[in-house]
């Protein structure tokens, strides 16, 4: 094992010395679940990446990969991390082919470039909401959830192509710029939700749409639970073409209203809040008569079941619960939404069935009522539920024998249905306790094998992954 | 080494032996699809039903170091289902149970052999108000399965997506025999895209058993317009425009003036003289704001020189509107005894040039080539009336076809947009992927089917050519 001067050195020999980080505190700062890398290097293009994967395989080193960092905390704790591999030099405009709706960037761009990008030709990439900070590169890797995806699919149905750095020197590409296209595998589909463990990817081309004519929020508050999931089910149940259908417990209905929000029944900037109110959150867009017609037909429904209030966002309004449901559901961010300290925050991402969400997030609280009183998000469309402990409270999550056991035993709600559960983001503490990722898949000897070939030497992201990998 | 009367004895123990096939004309039979190749003689064919016989066959084929490939009704047009190194014919039709239908999660499980349309039309017989969206030119014989393996495209693609779109889980016997499940009925199942990876995977990977898709709603309205151009350059820009204005139509079908003229030869379709394409074009959702769409589409046209629309107000007239797209295929069969049909796809804007390079390619062979093109999503299908039985044409044939997909590629697109590489494209991959993306796309093979016996001798370049139909 060279020293440290001695591979800085090697290191320098692929790098410009501006694009070698080795500032102490800068270090500290990348750490990943106590593990503080070496260097941050910063490739500038594609073969620079690939040049530092094939020295840091050649020396052993690990590669940590990172975007923007706003999933960092996603998987394992890391065996290793000498190098954190930063894309965000990756930021070119490879072909915006506007006429074609499709656009190929590098892959250290954030979503909010490109969403800023796409809008100047009314068009949109509907991935996530616009402002989000994640990189492209970071948002397949991470198989980061889609708001929208009961509407407009997920990050596999949005992709059409990728090009990815290996540990062997290569640059390989797959895909290309067109919907159909059948030529040998999709191994696009391979590295989406990879978390870096494959390779890292530099550049992707997606599939664009046209910004809707209208995009509205019918908000409705109702007294009791079984009142709004039961309601959730209507919607869906409907003729109706939603992009979203979301059902908040009390405490995320609580957290998301704008700050300032007076007593029950007071107004706030068009919505009308109540105590311990759950809310059901519905997303509709296209064109105008059909907004205006689901818009109607939805609010119907909430009166009927027993809505204590139903209001619609848009425009500023909309855009400032969206972000309020982002900063919600990314657990390193809550200081948003009135809660002090970031440290101890727990964000878990659970898979069921679209018809079991409602039991699913009753269960969730059941079980976590007694020791820490959850935030649940249900999207009611897709089957996901994020479930978000806030932090600050308890000094270390992970003396909370009572609160690790409930984590673990998680899985077993879903188990049923073929479920899964992901703890996103968790302190190092707690996740020493438990696998991250929940109990392996049917298919672990097939991932096993596929690391083995694109990385034979484990140095990207080791021990981050799916059983250890 | 299992010795070979031995290895049909030990078939006949798993399936039983009626379902073992082992004559020469039987075998014979399976040597073909519906492509201009055939394939080598193999040992036996097998009818498994279940997952477990499946896996037994695999195990066997395994061990007797026996290559070995799914089969579902022959319908694919790529060779991928041409036994090419021999070995055993492995036929899913049998495997044809709709298991499970859940419709408060939108989801169907079926086993492989069962055939696309049927999936359709038994959803529609229970009134479920749902279906199963991918729909190829094949469906009214195609099975899911091989719909699975070749990541089948369709007509609804641009709004509505291909296969991989609406499969979120399989059932796999791999090649050792093992058997794997991946993805399931709850989307996003953690880890790499596995299922994602399997389809369009054209059975060398592994030989699915189970599949469960998604089904969606019918949409609330349906509508089809005729729209008729002087030019494929004015249809194609016309769908440019369309899709610019923020409109996201639900099929785009065009044919050029060679197709018109076979149809009004065949069928006397009635189109105006100087109609140079037709552009049969369905918008579909909810009724709300439908009729502003229908009329700005054809505002577009109007600015694009249509030369008439035709606009279908009953499901009847809907169907003489799609006459001439339906019947174009069958069609051209009149021309010679048989038509190849290329497979490329470009960007859309691409899609005149694209087309008038075809025709311009075909001539430079000798060739004359028509063109329906689903215009939507740039995937073209220029096809070739041909005698197969003449050689030195069949070669022309296929140096055209290369052609033209090289000119696909070169223009952004690719070698083959619905139809699958097969044997028929293989060595056109080059003309889309670097060695180092092959090297790594075979490492992918070498994972799953190391000894190399599951559908071997598909996709990747190769020196050996499969045989013509004789």
């Amino acid at each position: 094992m060279k020293t440290q001067p001695e591979w800085l050195a090697s290191l320098a020999g692929l790098l410009d010395v501006g694009q070698i980080d080795t500032e102490p505190e800068h270090l500290q700062a990348h750490a990943m679940d106590g593990r503080v890398p070496r260097a941050i290097v910063f490739p500038g293009d594609f073969a620079q990446v690939a040049a530092v994967l094939q020295w840091a395989q050649s020396e052993k080193l690990a590669i940590l990969p990172r975007g923007s960092g706003s999933q960092v905390a996603l998987g394992g704790i890391p065996r290793r991390a000498d190098l954190v591999l930063s894309t965000i030099r990756l930021q070119r405009i490879s072909e915006y082919d506007a006429a074609n709706f499709t656009l190929t960037a590098e892959a250290g761009m954030t979503f909010a470039a490109v969403a800023a990008l796409a809008a100047g030709n009314l068009q949109t990439l509907p991935l996530q909401y616009p402002f989000s900070p994640a990189t492209l590169g970071g948002l397949i890797a991470t198989n980061a959830a889609n708001p929208k995806r009961l509407l407009y699919g997920g990050v596999r149905d949005l992709l059409l192509g990728l090009r990815v750095a290996l540990p062997s020197g290569a640059v390989v590409h797959f895909g290309g710029k067109v919907v159909k296209n059948v030529a040998g595998y999709d191994m696009a589909k391979l590295f989406v939700g990879s978390l870096g463990t494959l390779g890292v990817i530099v550049e992707a081309t997606f599939k664009l749409s046209a910004l809707p004519e209208r995009d509205e929020t019918v908000l409705a508050v109702f007294p009791t639970w079984p009142q709004a999931a039961a309601t959730g089910t209507q919607v869906l149940a409907a003729p109706l073409l939603p992009s979203q259908v979301l059902l908040l417990n009390a405490a995320a209905t609580q957290a998301i209203m704008p700050q300032g929000e007076g007593d029950d029944g007071k107004d706030v900037q068009g919505i009308r809040s109540m105590a311990g109110g759950v809310m059901l959150l519905v997303n509709v867009e296209g064109m105008e008569e059909a907004v205006e017609r689901q818009r109607r037909d939805i609010a119907q429904i909430c009166r009927k079941q027993g809505a204590a209030t139903v209001d619609v966002a848009a425009g500023e309004l909309q855009s400032l619960l969206r972000q309020r449901l982002m900063a919600l559901s990314r657990a390193g961010e809550l200081a948003d939404v009135g809660e002090g300290s970031r440290g101890g925050a727990i964000s878990v991402r659970l898979g069921t069935l679209t018809s079991r969400v409602p039991a699913i997030m009753e269960a969730i609280a059941h079980m976590l009522e007694p020791i820490t009183p959850p935030l649940l998000i249900g999207d009611c469309g897709v089957g996901q539920v994020r479930l978000i402990l806030r932090g600050g409270g308890l000094a270390s999550r992970g003396e909370d024998k009572a609160l690790v056991q409930a984590l673990r035993d998680l899985p077993h709600l879903v188990a049923a249905e073929g479920g899964h559960v992901v703890i996103e983001a968790a302190p190092t503490a707690v996740k020493e306790q438990l696998d991250v990722w929940g109990p392996p898949p049917s298919a672990l000897n097939l991932l096993k094998a596929l690391k083995a070939k694109f990385d034979p030497a484990g140095i990207l992201n080791p021990g981050r992954f799916i059983g250890g990998l | 080494m299992i010795e070979c009367k031995e290895l049909i004895a030990r078939l006949r123990d798993i399936v039983g032996p009626e379902d073992v096939l082992t004559s020469r004309a039987d075998c014979a039979t399976y040597g073909y699809d519906a492509s201009v190749f055939q394939g080598e003689d193999v040992i036996a064919v097998v009818f498994p039903q279940s997952m477990a016989e499946v896996a037994h066959v695999v195990r066997l084929a395994r061990a007797a170091h026996m290559p070995f490939l799914a089969r579902g009704t022959g319908t694919g047009i790529s060779g991928g289902a041409i036994p090419t190194q021999g070995g055993l014919v492995i036929e899913l039709a049998k495997m044809n149970r709709i298991l499970e239908i859940d419709l408060a999660n939108r989801r169907a499980v079926v086993e492989p052999g069962v055939i696309n349309q049927d999936l359709k039309e038994w959803l529609a017989d229970q009134g479920y108000g749902h279906t199963y969206v991918p729909d190829p030119g094949s469906q009214v014989v195609s099975t899911i399965g091989g719909n699975v393996a070749n990541n089948a495209g369709g007509m609804h693609c641009l709004k509505y997506g291909v296969t991989t779109n609406h499969v979120v889980g399989l059932e796999v016997v791999l090649p050792d025999g093992e058997v794997v499940t991946v993805g399931g009925m709850v989307l996003d199942q953690p880890g790499c895209d596995l299922t994602g990876l399997f389809v369009g995977s054209e059975g060398t990977l592994g030989i699915i058993t189970k599949i469960i898709v998604r089904i969606v709603r019918l949409p609330e309205i349906v509508t089809t317009q005729l729209a008729l151009f002087p030019s494929v350059d004015d249809a194609a820009n016309a769908v440019s425009a369309i899709m610019t204005a923020g409109i996201l139509p639900a099929a785009l079908e065009l044919l050029d003036r060679a197709c018109i003229d076979v149809l009004e030869q065949t069928i006397h379709i009635g189109y105006p003289e100087h109609a140079g394409a037709a552009l049969i074009i369905e918008l579909d959702g909810l009724k709300d704001g439908m009729q502003r769409s229908i009329d700005r589409v054809a505002d577009i046209c109007k600015r694009h020189a249509v030369i008439e629309i035709r606009t279908a107000t009953t499901p009847e007239e809907a169907a003489r509107l799609w006459l001439s797209r339906r019947a174009a295929y069958g069609a051209l069969a009149r021309l010679a005894p048989t038509c190849y049909i290329v497979d490329g796809c470009v960007p859309r804007t691409k899609l005149p040039e694209a087309l008038a390079q075809t025709v311009e390619i075909g001539k430079r062979y000798g060739l004359h080539v028509a063109n329906i093109a689903h215009a939507g999503d740039g995937n073209l299908h220029p096809s070739i009336p041909f005698d197969i039985n003449d050689p030195e044409e069949c070669q022309r044939v296929m140096a055209c076809g290369r052609d033209i997909l090289k000119m696909c590629a070169d223009m952004g697109g690719t070698i083959t947009g619905e139809h699958g590489v097969g044997v028929e494209k293989q060595n056109e991959m080059p003309f889309v992927f670097s060695p180092a993306d092959l090297e790594v796309m075979h490492w992918v093979k070498e994972v799953f089917d190391p000894e190399d016996l599951c559908n071997p001798g598909k996709i990747f370049p190769s020196s050996t050519r499969p045989r013509f139909l004789a």
